[in-house]
C-alpha cells in the first residue's frame, strides 16, 4: 500500500472548517450525496446583489469531505455568483495541497453541493429553469462526475467508459476493468446511482466487459 | 504519535512482548544457522524447531499432529484451501464457509467458484452467529471443505464450533474442518483433543509474537498436497528457508497466550464491561455491532455512532493520540463497507460511523476514562456539523 495521508492543510481545515453551520431563510440551498450510501453535504447560500454574502455547510462525511467543504465555502464567500460557479474540485483540491486519488471522490461532493445550491438559487430566486437535454453528451458530462478512485481522474478520462449508447429511454453502458480492480463494485454503485438520478433513463444496461 | 498513547486496536496487530523477543534474538546472528542432518549447527536448529511444534501442539492438547509454519494467517488458510484441492475434480467439490469469515477463507474460495467449484456462503444471524439449520442444509455428497473463523475479528462473534463439527462430522466425517483461530487464541480455550478440527491456523502478530509468522496445524497432513514447490529443507509444504527466529517466535506467543489465557480474559473482561458501561452512559444514539457483553469474545468491542462518519471519529481520536478502528468505507482503501457488518444486515449508514475497539494487556481503567473523556467532544462536535443529525437528534 502507497503511503495515504493528508496534507497539513486537509488537516487544518478539518480539524478547524471555516462557514460551517446553517443559514436561516437561505436564497439558495442543496443537499448533495445519501446516507445510504455514503458522504452527505449541505450548502446553504445567502446572495446579495449577485454575491455570495454568506455561505455554510454542513457534512456527513470524512476528513476530505470536511475539508473541501470548509475550502470550497473560503473560496467564493464574496464572490460573484458566476465566479463561483466555475470552481472545480481540482481548484478545491490544489488549494488543499492536494488529495489522495481515492480520496477525491469524497471531496467533489464538496463541489457539487456549491453548484448545487447556486442552481437552487437561480431556479428559485432568478426563475431560471435547468432542463439540459437529457442526450448521450449529457449522459458522458455525468459520467465525468464520477472519479475512479485508483487514479483520481474521472472514470471517462481513466478510459473506463468503452460504449455507450441512449436510445428511447434505453442507456448501454460498457466498462471494463482489470481483474485485480478493487474499486470495480465502488464504481459500478456510483453509476448506479448517477444514472438513477435521471428520470428520462427507464432501463440502465450496465456491462463489465473484458478488453 | 507520542510515546504513551492508547492504543485500542488489538485486532489490527499486537506488540512483540520483550520477552518473546529476547528469546528470538540468538537465532538472528549468533545462531543464524539452518536445520541440517548431522552437523553440529544444523541439528541444534533442527531441534529447535522440532521443540517449537511441539509446544505449540501441546499448548492445544495433542501430543501428535503436523506444524507447518507459515508467514502468517492468511497464508496458513491458503495452504490448507489450495493444499486440499490441488488434486480434487474442481466440478465435483462442494466448500462452505460463512459470510462473515476472514477474507483469507472468501477469496480463495472466491478463486474455486470461477473455476467451477461449488461455494456456499452460510449467513448468519444479527449477531454475526452462523445458521446451523443452513448449515445443515448445505452439506452435500461433495462437500470437502467447512471453514469456521472462530472469532470474529469485527464484531468478536465467538462461533460455535463444537455445535458446527457436530453437523459436519455426523453427517460425513470425512469432510474436513478449518478453524481459523487467528483472533481466538488470546481468549478462547482450544482443545484439540476435545475438538475435531483438521486444520487450525494461527497469526504470531495476533497474539504478541513477530509480525510475518504463521502456523497451520494438522491433524493429519495426508490430506493435504503441497501448493508451493523448491528445495525442501524440513516441510513439503514451505520449502524454501526457514523463518527461524519467526518460529521460535510465534512458539513462544502461543505458550505465552495459553498459559495466561485465563488472566488475559479476567483482565480484558474487566475493562470490556468498563468501556461499555461508559460508552452507553456517556454518548448517545450508539448501537453495539454483535453479540451481547458476555457473550463475544472479551477483547473486542465494537459501536456504531450514529450520524457520524467513521474516518472522521478515527482521526480526530489520532490527533489525541488514540488508536481505533473503522468500518467506514471512506477509511478503507477500496471505498467498500465492512463486508462484515453488511452481512449482519447493518445498512450503509450504520456502517459509516462504526468504531471498533480492541482491547490487549497494554489497557487499563484509566486509559478508558481518558478515551471516553476525548470521544465525548469529538462526537458532539461532529454531529453538530452533520447533515443528519440535526434531523434526528432534534438538536
Amino acid at each position: 500500500m502507497a503511503v495515504i495521508k493528508y496534507t497539513d492543510k486537509v488537516i487544518e481545515h478539518f480539524k478547524n472548517p471555516r462557514n460551517v453551520g446553517e443559514i436561516e431563510n437561505p436564497d439558495g440551498v442543496a443537499t448533495v450525496g445519501s446516507p445510504a450510501c455514503g458522504d452527505q453535504v449541505t450548502v446553504f447560500l445567502k446572495i446579495d446583489n449577485d454575491r455570495i454574502k454568506d455561505i455554510k455547510f454542513l457534512s456527513y462525511g470524512c476528513a476530505s469531505n470536511i475539508a473541501t467543504g470548509s475550502i470550497v465555502t473560503e473560496m467564493t464567500k464574496g464572490k460573484r455568483v458566476e465566479e463561483a460557479k466555475k470552481v472545480t474540485w481540482k481548484q478545491a483540491s490544489e488549494e488543499l495541497g492536494g488529495l489522495p486519488p481515492v480520496k477525491i471522490h469524497c471531496s467533489v461532493l464538496a463541489v457539487d453541493g456549491l453548484k448545487a445550491a447556486i442552481k437552487n438559487y437561480e431556479e428559485k430566486k432568478l426563475g431560471i429553469k435547468h432542463n439540459a437535454i437529457v442526450d448521450e453528451n449529457y449522459i458522458i458530462e455525468r459520467l465525468e462526475k464520477i472519479i475512479y478512485p485508483k487514479t483520481g481522474e474521472n472514470i471517462v478520462a481513466a478510459k473506463l467508459v468503452k460504449y455507450l449508447k441512449f436510445e428511447d429511454g434505453n442507456l448501454t453502458i460498457e466498462i471494463t476493468f482489470d481483474e485485480t480492480d478493487k474499486f470495480k463494485q465502488n464504481v459500478l454503485e456510483e453509476i448506479q446511482e448517477y444514472m438513477g438520478e435521471i428520470k428520462e433513463i427507464r432501463k440502465l444496461d450496465l456491462r463489465v466487459v473484458d478488453y | 504519535m507520542r510515546e504513551e498513547y492508547i492504543y485500542l486496536d488489538h485486532y489490527r496487530t499486537t506488540p512483540l512482548k520483550e520477552e518473546i523477543f529476547e528469546k528470538m534474538k540468538p537465532y538472528f546472528n549468533e545462531h543464524f544457522w539452518l536445520p541440517a542432518s548431522f552437523t553440529s549447527t544444523g541439528t541444534e536448529i533442527s531441534e529447535v524447531i522440532e521443540r517449537s511444534k511441539k509446544a505449540i501442539l501441546n499448548a492445544f492438547g495433542l501430543r501428535k499432529g503436523n506444524v507447518i509454519f507459515t508467514s502468517g494467517g492468511t497464508l496458513a488458510n491458503n495452504l490448507v484451501i489450495h493444499g486440499l484441492l490441488r488434486d480434487a475434480d474442481l466440478q465435483h467439490t462442494h466448500l462452505i464457509a460463512s459470510k462473515v469469515d476472514h477474507l483469507s477463507i472468501l477469496k480463495p474460495y472466491g478463486y474455486y467458484k470461477k473455476k467451477g467449484t461449488k461455494v456456499t456462503l452460510l449467513n448468519t444471524d444479527e449477531n454475526g452467529y452462523v445458521a446451523l439449520d443452513e448449515l445443515r442444509a448445505s452439506l452435500t455428497r461433495d462437500t470437502r471443505l467447512v471453514a469456521i473463523t472462530y472469532v470474529n475479528h469485527t464484531i468478536g462473534t465467538v462461533q460455535n464450533v463444537k455445535e458446527i463439527i457436530d453437523i459436519v462430522k455426523n453427517y460425513n466425517d470425512k469432510i474436513m474442518i478449518l478453524v481459523d483461530g487467528c483472533e481466538a487464541v488470546n481468549s478462547v480455550k482450544i482443545d484439540l483433543s476435545q475438538l475435531d478440527i483438521d486444520f487450525l491456523t494461527l497469526s504470531g502478530h495476533k497474539i504478541y509474537g513477530p509480525k510475518g509468522t504463521g502456523a497451520v496445524i494438522a491433524r493429519d497432513a495426508k490430506n493435504l498436497k503441497p501448493v508451493i514447490f523448491g528445495f525442501v529443507e524440513t516441510s513439503p509444504y514451505t520449502p524454501g528457508a526457514e523463518n527461524i527466529p519467526g518460529i521460535v517466535g510465534i512458539s513462544e506467543s502461543v505458550k505465552f497466550a495459553v498459559e495466561n489465557r485465563e488472566r488475559y480474559v479476567k483482565h480484558c473482561s474487566d475493562i470490556q464491561h468498563y468501556l461499555v458501561d461508559k460508552m452507553e452512559k456517556n454518548i448517545s444514539d450508539i448501537v453495539l455491532n454483535g453479540p451481547k457483553i458476555g457473550e463475544r469474545a472479551v477483547d473486542n468491542v465494537n459501536y456504531s455512532i450514529r450520524y457520524i462518519e467513521g474516518e472522521s471519529i478515527t482521526l480526530f481520536l489520532d490527533f489525541e493520540d488514540i488508536v481505533v478502528a473503522t468500518g467506514s468505507a471512506c477509511a478503507s482503501s477500496d471505498l467498500k463497507v465492512n463486508y462484515i457488518l453488511s452481512a449482519i444486515g447493518r445498512d450503509h449508514e450504520m456502517a459509516h460511523g462504526s468504531i471498533r475497539l480492541t482491547l490487549g494487556w497494554d489497557n487499563t481503567k484509566k486509559q478508558i476514562d481518558v478515551f471516553i473523556d476525548k470521544l465525548i467532544p469529538i462526537v458532539e462536535r461532529l454531529r453538530k456539523q452533520s447533515t443528519i443529525s440535526r434531523v434526528r437528534v432534534g438538536g
